[in-house]
């Protein structure tokens, strides 16, 4: 009996043994009928089937080896990206998705060997069955990692907007008791209260960010007239509050003024400079020199202490990256957000450590509200 | 320059009061009312002649958007905000094209709310 006509004849004994294994998938399926644990195993069995009776030729055969299969579904999924959604939403981890597939393989080979004792001429058979098994568990990781690609943007997304408001009454409060002056051991604990929620913060906008150029929806650039000469100067200020032993000098030359979003650029001289104080030597002066030139604005932002492995610096603007620096941690993002921003902007950003020193320059090109 | 009036609408009672203490701290505003109840919201607005009404957007009682509406046909003269958590571009779009004046997310930096209240009462 060719292969295709077993699964066909034998599918409640095939499935019997899918849910078998199935049902060993803890802690998921403890809760599961027998219904959910078949799920579209039997679709899918079809689909192998009918897969297995249809002619293919040899370049049919080499573009499904390479993931090119042809779409035989009349559905606009198959049965096995279907049952990669709801195995997600049941809550199976990939490598039990997986794992379901193995044990089909394995036991349709047996009871096939089983029933009809396979002679040479069913080579064929096994080897195209491999390969509807192959097909199916591409279609299904694709879909399973999407699935779950899709909620881990929605918490992201959930946390991000839940945290505000907790973070900001943090905040406020914080301003509020230094603004009692009562006296030095309040002013002390609410700096720590202003520094930490700051950095939470930044953190929290950064994931926010990350979530979203995650999801292809960019950065969000709302561009504004700007100085930039002011914009550095208010921004550097609130830094050395919150940064009281790190000298931040700022040197300014050239027109700063032009069309970008202040809000962002506030987030990217942020990201830069705490960057330089986390990774810099301590108590280092860290310098921000800001030059408008005819085509734009370049920022440079340098810092003195070890530098940068030369085959790290291509990846440090690439997202969770995590440096290794004193007594900080963070998600790895304030990096990548920077580059994201100049982006969004046009620009670009660029990084070199060398003699001590690493200096990050940022381009920006100069627009005007008029401009394309 | 007179007084800004402002009522505070916020579901949250920490951060209501948080922001109502930043909001006096400004010579030119005054926070005269705040509540954390939708059906609050235009009462106070009417009550206390609000220049302006700081929105968030989820209150207890439902949603802040068909406020947006209310307050536009019965106090013309009223300038709504959102303060909110969410920085989705299509909630933020609903809102402005419901009517709000500004669209402000919830941060530390309370300067962006109160420079948005005073931007939406210039002439």
């Amino acid at each position: 009996m060719r292969l295709a006509e077993f699964i066909r004849s034998d599918m409640s004994a095939i499935l019997a043994k899918w849910e078998e294994f199935a049902a060993t998938c803890e802690p998921a399926a403890s809760s599961m009928g027998p219904l959910e644990l078949r799920d579209h195993a039997q679709q899918i069995l079809e689909a192998i089937a009918l897969d297995l009776s249809t002619p293919e030729s040899a370049e049919e055969q080499a573009l499904k080896s390479v993931g090119l299969a042809r779409d035989n579904s009349p559905f606009r999924e198959t049965a096995a990206q279907t049952h990669a959604v709801i195995r997600a939403q049941s809550g199976y981890d990939i490598k039990q998705l997986i794992a379901e597939y193995r044990a089909l393989r394995a036991s349709v080979i047996s009871l096939w060997t089983d029933v009809c004792r396979p002679t040479a001429d069913h080579l064929q058979d096994v080897i195209r069955f491999n390969e509807s098994i192959d097909q199916a568990i591409a279609e299904s990781v694709g879909h399973f990692s999407a699935q779950v690609d899709q909620g881990r943007n929605i918490l992201l997304g959930m946390l991000g907007h839940d945290m505000r408001t907790p973070l900001q009454t943090v905040r406020l409060t914080a301003r509020q008791l230094l603004r009692l002056n009562a006296g030095s051991e309040v002013a002390v604990a609410a700096g720590v209260l202003t520094r930490s929620s700051a950095h939470l913060q930044a953190l929290l906008d950064d994931l926010v960010d990350f979530n979203r150029a995650n999801l292809g929806l960019g950065i969000g650039i709302t561009p504004k007239d700007v100085d930039l000469e002011a914009l550095c100067a208010q921004q550097i200020e609130q830094l050395g509050v919150g940064f009281p032993d790190t000298p931040l000098q700022l040197h300014v030359e050239g027109d700063c003024r032009g069309y970008w979003d202040p809000t962002r650029l506030h987030q990217l001289l942020g990201n830069l400079v705490t960057n330089a104080i986390y990774h810099g030597a301590p108590d280092q002066p860290v310098r921000i020199d800001v030059v408008g030139e005819d085509a734009g604005i370049l920022i440079e932002l340098g810092n003195s202490g070890p530098a940068i492995d030369p085959q790290m610096l291509p990846l440090i603007f690439e997202p969770l990256q995590r440096g290794k620096s004193e007594g900080h941690s963070g998600l790895g993002l304030g990096l990548y957000i920077v580059r994201e921003i100049a982006r969004g902007h046009g620009g670009s950003v660029a990084a070199r450590s060398i003699s001590g020193e690493t200096v990050f320059s940022v381009r920006l090109p100069r627009r005007t509200a008029r401009s394309p | 320059m007179s007084t800004i009036r402002v009522v505070l609408a916020e579901n949250n009672a920490d951060l209501r009061s948080a922001l109502q203490g930043a909001i006096d701290d400004e010579a030119d505003l005054a926070c005269v009312a705040s509540t954390g109840l939708f059906g609050e919201v235009v009462g106070l607005a009417e009550r206390h002649d609000a220049d302006v009404v700081v929105l968030d957007l989820e209150l207890d009682g439902g949603s802040a958007l068909p406020l947006l509406a209310t307050l536009r046909a019965a106090r013309p003269q009223t300038r709504c905000l959102i303060h909110s958590g969410h920085s989705n571009a299509a909630i933020v779009r609903g809102a402005l094209d419901a009517g709000a004046s500004a669209y402000v997310i919830k941060s530390g930096d309370v300067d962006a709310l109160t420079s948005a209240i005073r931007e939406s009462v210039r002439p």
